[in-house]
């Protein structure tokens, strides 16, 4: 489902002495299946973004298009039910949101409440139980008796169950182990691949910003600083740093690199990048002979 | 020299679980040290560091601290050596203002109020916080929460400090800064720094690095030593920092780079050389 932002001003407590501004003249489109992120330092606008993606916040001024859905200052929250269970959020430590007796209870409880049957949410809670990587055997079980990551898989299934077209995720990693983010990354991508998703992905972790996103979006106070892909965004350090943002890990070692004398064509973004420009420039064992 | 903290033998399962999330656990730490335990989310070490103060009692095995054994009627004492900053920035505050807040602990140890004050004011110097005295906790960011926690931890003037994933839910900036006052911490000599941590970065700034898996330590060892051993630290649900993967890549890229653990730094130097000869 495509998603365009179209001169998007919001103001948090309009029209009174306490107005500051969120958003300011955004202009965005998200095309249809593609996976995004958006980054920038905490208070840059992100969350208010994410807050119009699902109609949370309506702009104050300007209009966002979700699929066919046009939403501005003057739509009426009646006419957003469709919309928001087309669009997913997972919210930051999403397992402090799971609140019923069982695993599948919880799962079945959106679809239920957006009119399905007992029968036909259990069926869709459990698809997306499986899609998480939940075993059966778990789903009598209390969300609580479970594991950290076993309960952030729940929740995330939650959200699943609504069937949206659109998968909005906010620090999906957080507090998460090395191991525990790969496996959660990893999933985000099964997801998209096998439910044909959009996905936007609010994040610090530049690795994951350049290692999954075809479309980064830079914030900085309320408005849209920049917008391309992982190398035209990451590949202007002084730019970077000028603007607080962080580096991909192998920033730091780069730019070291590059001060020491070291020449890069093109920024290494990645491990496997950056040992391909250096090893050429190194001396090797084999040239002892 | 008495070691700071002793522990012999600890072994705790929790209820209704049937592995034991400690198991035969013993390690000495000497004063003054910074030591990271590592280990991924469910590996014993949350558990291990409320064991050193008392928050559980062992079901078996020893904990001294100071050369004072853990007891029902030791922990109290016990308690104002140890102070704990825990994970959630957002879990741990009582007083209405920043100074309130602070002052807590003393307060229930009975510090007199004309002591109190100063302390207060000392810790949140110390943490760069004196300007949000007044302010309001829930209303400061991640990173500046995480720091007040730790004023009301300096401001009881413990011998050890514990960071129980003290970083993991902030963003880069309050890492960067919580980090930094460790690092400063560290250099006034007072104290024992035990950082409980999965971000092996934070694990590369310490003395000593111990890893737990399965409620069991697995091994311990300087950062250089544990670093080194790439894919037991995989093994265990671990990463190894940037500069060793690098290292690593080489080797097997047939460059003659160095055959030990070398910090980001080091490994500029020694790429460089190995540059300027070729």
């Amino acid at each position: 489902m495509d998603i365009t932002f179209k001169q998007v001003d919001y103001t948090y407590q309009a029209d009174s002495p306490m107005a500051t501004p969120g958003l300011r003249d955004v202009n965005l489109h998200f095309q249809s299946g593609t996976y995004n992120a958006i980054i920038g330092q905490t208070g840059s606008g992100k969350s208010t973004l994410l807050q119009h993606l699902n109609a949370l916040l309506i702009p104050t001024k300007g209009e966002v298009v979700v699929g066919d859905q046009v939403v501005t200052p003057q739509t009426k929250n009646k006419e957003l039910y469709d919309l928001r269970r087309k669009v997913g959020l997972v919210f930051q430590f999403p397992e402090s949101q799971l609140f019923e007796e069982t695993v599948l209870k919880d799962v079945a409880f959106a679809p239920k409440n957006f009119g399905k049957t007992a029968a036909e949410a259990d069926e869709i809670a459990r698809r997306a139980l499986r899609l998480v990587g939940i075993a059966p055997e778990l789903e009598d079980k209390m969300p609580f008796d479970l594991s950290g990551g076993q309960m952030r898989r729940v929740a995330i299934a939650g959200v699943l169950a609504m069937e949206p077209e659109v998968l909005v995720l906010d620090e999906p990693t957080a507090g998460l182990d090395p191991v525990g983010r790969e496996e959660m990354m990893t999933l985000f991508v099964k997801i998209q691949q096998e439910r044909d998703l959009t996905v936007i992905l609010v994040t610090h972790q530049m690795d994951d910003v350049v290692r999954y996103a075809q479309q980064v979006v830079v914030m900085e106070q309320g408005r849209v600083l920049k917008t391309g892909q992982p190398q035209e965004i990451f590949a202007d350090i002084p730019w970077l740093h000028q603007h607080n943002l962080e580096l991909p890990s192998t920033g730091r070692l780069v730019q070291q690199l590059q001060q020491q004398g070291f020449q890069f064509d093109q920024v290494p973004l990645t491990v496997p990048d950056l040992l391909a420009q250096l090893a050429p420039q190194l001396k090797q064992v084999a040239t002892h002979e | 020299m008495v070691p700071i903290i002793q522990v012999k033998d600890l072994t705790y399962t929790y209820q209704n679980s049937k592995v034991p999330a400690l198991q035969n656990i013993s390690l000495t730490i000497e004063p003054g040290q910074w030591v990271a335990i590592v280990g991924h989310n469910g590996s014993g070490k949350s558990t291990l560091a409320q064991m050193l103060n008392g928050l559980i009692a062992p079901q078996s095995g020893e904990v001294y601290i100071d050369g004072e054994l853990l007891t029902e009627e030791s922990v109290w004492a016990i308690r104002r050596k140890i102070g704990i900053v825990f994970q959630s920035p957002d879990n741990q505050f009582v007083g209405a203002t920043v100074a309130d807040d602070v002052a807590f602990g003393m307060e229930n140890n009975g510090v007199p109020r004309a002591e109190m004050i100063p302390r207060v004011q000392a810790a949140l110097e110390q943490v760069g916080m004196t300007a949000y005295a007044t302010h309001e906790p829930a209303r400061l960011s991640g990173g500046q929460k995480q720091r007040v926690a730790l004023a009301g931890v300096l401001a009881q003037r413990p011998q050890v400090i514990i960071l129980d994933e003290a970083t993991s839910m902030l963003d880069p900036q309050g890492r960067h800064d919580v980090v930094s006052l460790m690092t400063d911490l560290r250099k006034t000599g007072q104290f024992t720094i035990i950082s409980i941590t999965h971000d092996i970065d934070e694990a590369a700034l310490a003395d000593q690095v111990i890893l737990m898996d399965n409620g069991q330590l697995v091994t311990a060892g300087t950062p250089a030593e544990i670093f080194v051993q790439g894919d037991m630290l995989q093994q265990h649900g671990l990463t190894v920092p940037l500069s060793e993967k690098v290292r690593q890549g080489l080797l097997q890229a047939d460059v003659n780079v160095a055959d030990h653990y070398l910090d980001e730094e080091q490994l500029v130097k020694n790429l460089w050389t190995l540059h300027s000869n070729k």
